[in-house]
């Protein structure tokens, strides 16, 4: 006797339908190896990523310059805190052995062990110090000549730094590059990077010994660090900390007192909460912080929230997909094999059997197959990342810009006991809920339900319609009847269909709405000037004389190829009212009567809530592409030139939303955003009256300027992309007009003048002008920042095509899924189509009816699916729609039609193709034997 | 006149080992108009021959010549509307399609034909059926004899040359059978059309006017039980 003869015939019944059964088993398969790269990828890959991260600045993921023991105390103590590393500046020493008459010192720190490693430091010989009497050496030092060797030892006598002026003849000396002026008779201490100019006319350069001294052997030598300046006076070299003290060189300091040093964390990520940043900057308590954001970004935790909000939101989307994906491949199996299994059923139920035998079956019969599933599914899925990180590493490197990726160690898979814990649990969970919708229903079949196969009850009755046989033979009637009157079988194909599409649609509409978000969110940029053909940009306040000393000597070097200047001005300039169009007016009434939550009239609009004063935005476009774009604009571009009468450009279009435009603290009635087309109420030869605010006689100054025409954003669009959120009217001037402007406006750091942008394109790295350059950021109340164009991009173009992948590949497992379902689901109702065919067969259909007769099913099932996608991803969009919306605000995000209308195309192609596939393979004699 | 003809037929289902012989050898011919039961115990190829005669089996060796033509020489679309205009087969179960309701099944070789239907004729052979309330059914509403029934007014409606019925009766009671056959054997007087019956039913089988017996794939006994009504 078996044991359990419930369990004995569903094996017998999954041997004897062995092709549905392994259909099945691959879906399920296929829904593993998706949730393990839902879980287990993206742990890895995110690894991977901080891996690459941590090239470029080091894998630390906080430092905390200049604190005391106290704040390192209880920073140690945070409980997300994994590890600390301690460095500091011990000073500065001459280095009598060196070769390079520019470099003649050293610039010592110290770092406690794990230090070396977190910020990348390399030996190429020798050892790494063990104690803080030990040092390694900058290897820039060795390549310059000098001559030490390891096993050396160097006696060290510290001194401070500073420069005095002595030409008594130049007003002041600027030293842009380390934000350093000398007035007469002036002395300043100069920071670690400070070159040796050696002596000369107009400045000296004063050391003063601190008394500190010490003696260091040199035990190794290490790749020369990032933050070393080629231009600095002073080689690396690292010592080992004793016990208190050290630097990693950002705060540029030369010797930190005793009792300070720098404080460098790596977290616990899994613990970190998410107002960490505040934590850390309270315990900081004023002194400077740094993240590496670079490698904090990848793991969710940078301190951009909106970055950790689409990484999860991005998961959450895919295990839902995934999920919905395959509930219906499996729960279709189960249900469409009715017929089949209701013999068995049947022949269970008229021994006996209770509802819960019945299930059990079902429930047996997913279990057998989870069971040699989930392994293999979880294995594959660890091959296939395995496989993606050695096909995308080479890809990734490049796309964050870092050439050592190809140095890095293989990549290792991280699994952990959470990971797999969520794959096995998710999956379990899919097929149970596949398998309980089905078992439900099953249970409650009686009988001669069973037996007859027949679960029709009513007595309806059933017309012929003459008409549809006139119009489409005898094959449109059959292939109507069909799918009219026995809904169930063809049901499955349909959904699987409609499913099919609405995950391709909801895909294809998911990757535009990332790239939304990612473009508007973390690259959310009010104007992006087209900077494609430059390398770096210089940031400054105004047009100071520092400024133009810097540029001056940034378009001479011979670096430099070419450059271009632009000047931004928002909330620059103010105009009447009536400088805005009546359409922008009416679009801010609509939006005063949503924040109002009443129809608020025209009237009490002018009345109460319109001011006679408006905002404008300027910018001071560079010259050459001034030119173009008036070209472009039929303006003449000497009229725009002169800054004697100055003139402007209006950009022509602007938007508004409740988001944009925030009225106090009260909440809108609902979003809304307005495109408007015409901004600016004014015509071209019409005059300007802008007001600018004198920061030095406290009063608004009217400086008339001409609209010289008003240009559309598509004429501006090679150069100037414009925003979502520009709710002000933009003025496009000269970069002469522009100073014109700031010499009302401008000249302070906190005025509301015209800042100017200065690109630049190098010749090659051009590394010491960068280098020099990039100092400039680390003077602390900079009026300058040097960047590299696109870097700050970097790591959102990273993002927008990893998630690119990422879809991409969900996409194509997806589709699998999708697809084996929609077979199964062809088959199952070609199967159950069987007898039908038979009879069809016996009263004489030719297969070229059979086939006429298929392709109207086809089409009537497909129209159906078409509908039912419609519908679904119709709701899902609105669904969709709603919650970026109210998570993310303003997004322009139209429904994806393109995309639909593929999608539809590819399904109805792919129904076709399998229902011809499957007939062809199961017509003839066999259908006869039933 | 010969309507129907077979001539050495065999059938080998299968090979080696393994392979039956449903039929060995089997020949002879039927006039038009005659009504012939085929009778012999369970497994003796009588369903094998009815389904090769009816063109939708194929023997593995042999040929059937229906009105001179040899209908496995047929392509296969030549086949089916050969089928369609001069055969009605009619089966214990499943004759008809569950989704036609039971005016589409009657017309459903007539309308694969191309032709129009007739609603006067279709009209008198659902009346003749008794099936005039049951029209907008479907099979799957009906009674096994209705279905049946369904299944004979096709073959009239459609008024096919031969009528191979496979154990219509098999599921039916007496009374139901013996109408079934009666309706059958009305058609065939009055319509001419060639009837072949398998039944295991002796007193159906006795109706005929002429009973084969098939025993393990061979006609054993061909015996004339009465002249054919129209014959000669
Ligand atoms: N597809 C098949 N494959 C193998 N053997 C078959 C196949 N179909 C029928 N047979 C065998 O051929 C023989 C004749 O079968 P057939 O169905 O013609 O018998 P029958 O006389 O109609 O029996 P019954 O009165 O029970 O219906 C049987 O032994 C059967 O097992
Ligand atoms: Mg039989």
């Amino acid at each position: 006797m078996r044991r359990n003869i419930v369990f004995y015939v569903t094996r017998q019944y999954m041997k004897q339908n062995k092709g549905r059964t392994f259909v099945t088993f691959i879906g399920i398969v296929f829904m593993v190896i998706l949730m393990t790269g839902v879980f287990i990828g993206k742990d890895t890959g995110i690894g991977y990523l901080e891996e690459i991260a941590a090239l470029k600045d080091g894998k630390w993921h906080v430092s905390m310059y200049d604190v005391t023991e106290e704040m390192c105390e209880e920073a140690e103590a945070l409980p997300y805190v994994r590890e600390t590393g301690r460095s500091k500046a011990i000073g500065v020493t001459g280095f009598a052995q060196s070769a390079n008459e520019e470099r003649p010192y050293l610039n010592i720190k110290a770092y406690s062990p794990v230090c070396f490693d977190w910020m990348n430091i390399h030996l190429t010989e020798g050892r790494l110090p063990e104690n803080e009497e030990e040092l390694v050496l900058s290897k820039s030092a060795v390549d310059d000549g000098a001559r030490v060797k390891v096993g050396d030892w160097i006696d060290a006598r510290f001194f401070k730094r500073s420069v005095t002026k002595i030409d008594e003849e130049a007003k002041e000396i600027i030293f842009p590059f380390s934000g350093i002026t000398l007035k007469d008779g002036e002395t300043k201490a100069v920071p670690e990077s400070f070159p040796y100019y050696g002596e000369n006319d107009s400045f000296r350069e004063n050391i003063e010994y601190t008394g500190k001294t010490g003696r260091y052997q040199i035990v190794g030598v290490i790749e020369t660090p990032s933050y070393e300046d080629p231009g600095a006076a002073g080689y690396t070299a690292i010592t080992g900390l004793g016990g208190q003290a050290e630097t990693t060189g950002k705060a540029g300091l030369t010797e930190q007192p005793e009792d300070r040093s720098n404080l460098t964390l790596l977290f616990d990520l899994e613990l970190l909460p998410p107002d960490y940043g505040m934590e850390i900057h309270d315990i900081a308590d004023g002194c400077e912080v740094d993240f590496n954001n670079y490698v904090l970004g990848f793991s969710a935790n940078s301190s951009e929230s909106t970055l950790n909000m689409v990484i999860r939101y991005l998961t959450a989307v895919f295990v839902v997909l995934i999920m919905g994906a395959s509930v219906l491949l499996i729960y279709n199996v189960f249900n469409l094999s009715f017929q089949e299994r209701s013999r068995y059923l049947g022949m269970l139920c008229s021994v006996g059997a209770t509802g819960r035998q019945k299930r059990s079956s079902i429930y047996y019969e997913s279990f057998c197959l989870l069971i040699f599933a989930l392994p293999t599914g979880i294995l594959a899925g660890i091959g296939i990342i395995k496989l993606a990180m050695l096909v995308f590493r080479p890809l990734l490197g490049m796309m964050v810009g870092i050439q050592e990726v190809a140095e890095l160690s293989p990549v290792s898979v991280r699994i952990s006991g959470e990971n797999m814990a969520a794959v096995v649990l998710v999956s379990v969970f899919t097929v149970l809920i596949s398998a309980w919708l089905p078992a439900r229903k099953i249970g409650k079949i009686g009988p001669i339900e069973c037996i007859r196969g027949n679960t029709e009850k009513k007595s309806r009755q059933y017309a012929m319609k003459p008409s549809v046989i006139q119009a489409f033979g005898a094959e449109g009637m059959l292939a109507r009847n069909m799918l009219t009157r026995q809904k169930r079988r063809p049901r499955a194909a349909a959904v699987s269909a409609a499913v099919f599409m609405v995950i391709l649609i909801v895909t294809v509409y998911g990757t535009s709405t990332i790239h939304e978000i990612l473009d508007v969110k973390i690259n959310r940029s009010v104007f992006d000037i087209q900077t494609d053909d430059y390398d770096y940009a210089l940031y400054s306040y105004g047009y100071s004389a520092e400024y133009e000393a810097l540029k001056e000597e940034i378009a001479n070097s011979p670096d430099v190829v070419s450059t271009a200047e632009w000047g931004e001005g928002m909330f620059t300039g103010q105009v009447p009212s009536d400088t805005y169009s009546a359409e922008y007016w009416e679009a801010l009434r609509e939006i005063f009567s949503l924040y109002y939550h009443r129809d608020i009239t025209e009237e009490e609009f002018r009345k109460e809530h319109m001011q006679d004063k408006s905002v404008v935005n300027i910018l001071a476009v560079d010259d050459k592409s001034l030119q173009e774009i008036a070209e472009r604009a039929g303006v003449s571009a000497e009229r725009l030139m002169d800054a004697e009468r100055p003139a402007a450009l209006m950009v022509k279009e602007g938007v508004i939303s409740t988001d944009t435009y925030r009225v106090s603290e009260m909440e809108p009635k609902r979003y809304r955003i307005f495109h408007i087309e015409n901004m600016p109420g004014l015509k071209p030869g019409d005059e300007i009256p802008l007001e600018l605010y004198d920061p030095d006689r406290e009063e608004n100054v009217t400086m008339p300027v001409e609209n010289a025409g008003i240009v559309s954003q598509e004429i501006l669009s090679d150069y100037i992309t414009f925003g979502n959120d520009n709710q002000y009217i933009w003025l496009l001037v000269s970069t002469g007009v522009a100073r014109e402007i700031n010499g009302i406006a401008g000249g302070r750091k906190d005025s509301a003048g015209i800042s100017p942008m200065l690109y630049m394109k190098m010749d090659g790295e051009a590394k010491e002008l960068t280098g020099r350059l990039e100092r400039l950021n680390d003077i602390e109340d900079s009026d300058f920042m040097f960047a590299k164009l696109g870097t700050q991009e970097n790591l959102m173009n990273t993002l927008v095509r990893i998630a690119d992948m990422l879809l991409g590949c969900f996409v194509v497992l997806t589709s699998v899924i999708c697809l084996l379902n929609l077979f199964n689901s062809i088959r199952g109702w070609r199967d159950e189509s069987r007898r039908d065919q038979a009879v069809l067969y016996s009263v004489g259909m030719t297969s070229g009816q059979m086939h006429k007769m298929l392709l109207y099913e086809c089409a009537g099932i497909f129209l159906r699916a078409v509908v039912w996608a419609g519908i679904c991803s119709g709701l899902l969009y609105l669904l969709i729609q709603a919650g970026v919306t109210k998570i993310f605000g303003n997004l322009r995000l139209p429904f994806p039609l393109a995309g639909a209308a593929f999608s539809a195309v590819l399904a109805g192609g792919v129904l076709a193709v399998f229902t011809f596939l499957v007939h062809s393979r199961k017509s003839g004699i066999d259908s006869m034997q039933n | 006149m010969e309507i129907l003809r077979c001539e050495h037929l065999s059938k080998i289902y299968g090979s080696g080992d393994t392979s039956v012989n449903a039929l060995d050898d089997v020949s002879f011919s039927v006039e038009a108009g005659e009504f012939v039961s085929i009778i012999g115990p369970s497994g003796s190829g009588k369903s094998t021959l009815l389904h090769i005669l009816g063109g939708v089996d194929k023997p593995t060796k042999g040929r059937v010549m229906i009105g001179g033509t040899d209908i496995h020489a047929l392509g296969e679309n030549k086949l089916a509307v050969f089928r369609r205009r001069q055969i009605g087969l009619i089966y214990q179960f499943y004759n008809l399609l569950p989704v036609l309701n039971v005016d589409e099944n009657i017309v459903l070789p007539h309308l694969l034909d191309g032709r129009k239907f007739d609603q006067e004729r279709l009209d008198l052979v659902v009346e003749r059926m008794g099936l005039t309330d049951r029209r907008n059914h479907l099979p799957g509403q009906l009674s096994g004899g209705q279905q049946q029934r369904v299944s004979i007014g096709r073959a009239l409606y459609n008024h096919p040359a031969i009528i191979l019925a496979d154990e219509p009766t098999g599921n039916l009671d007496r009374r139901n059978g013996e109408e079934i056959v009666h309706l059958l054997k009305e058609s065939n007087r009055s319509q001419k059309q060639t009837l072949l019956i398998i039944t295991h039913d002796e007193s159906i089988a006795l109706q005929a006017d002429r009973m084969l017996s098939l025993e393990d794939g061979c006609i054993t006994r061909d015996e004339r039980i009465r002249m054919t009504g129209g014959g000669m």
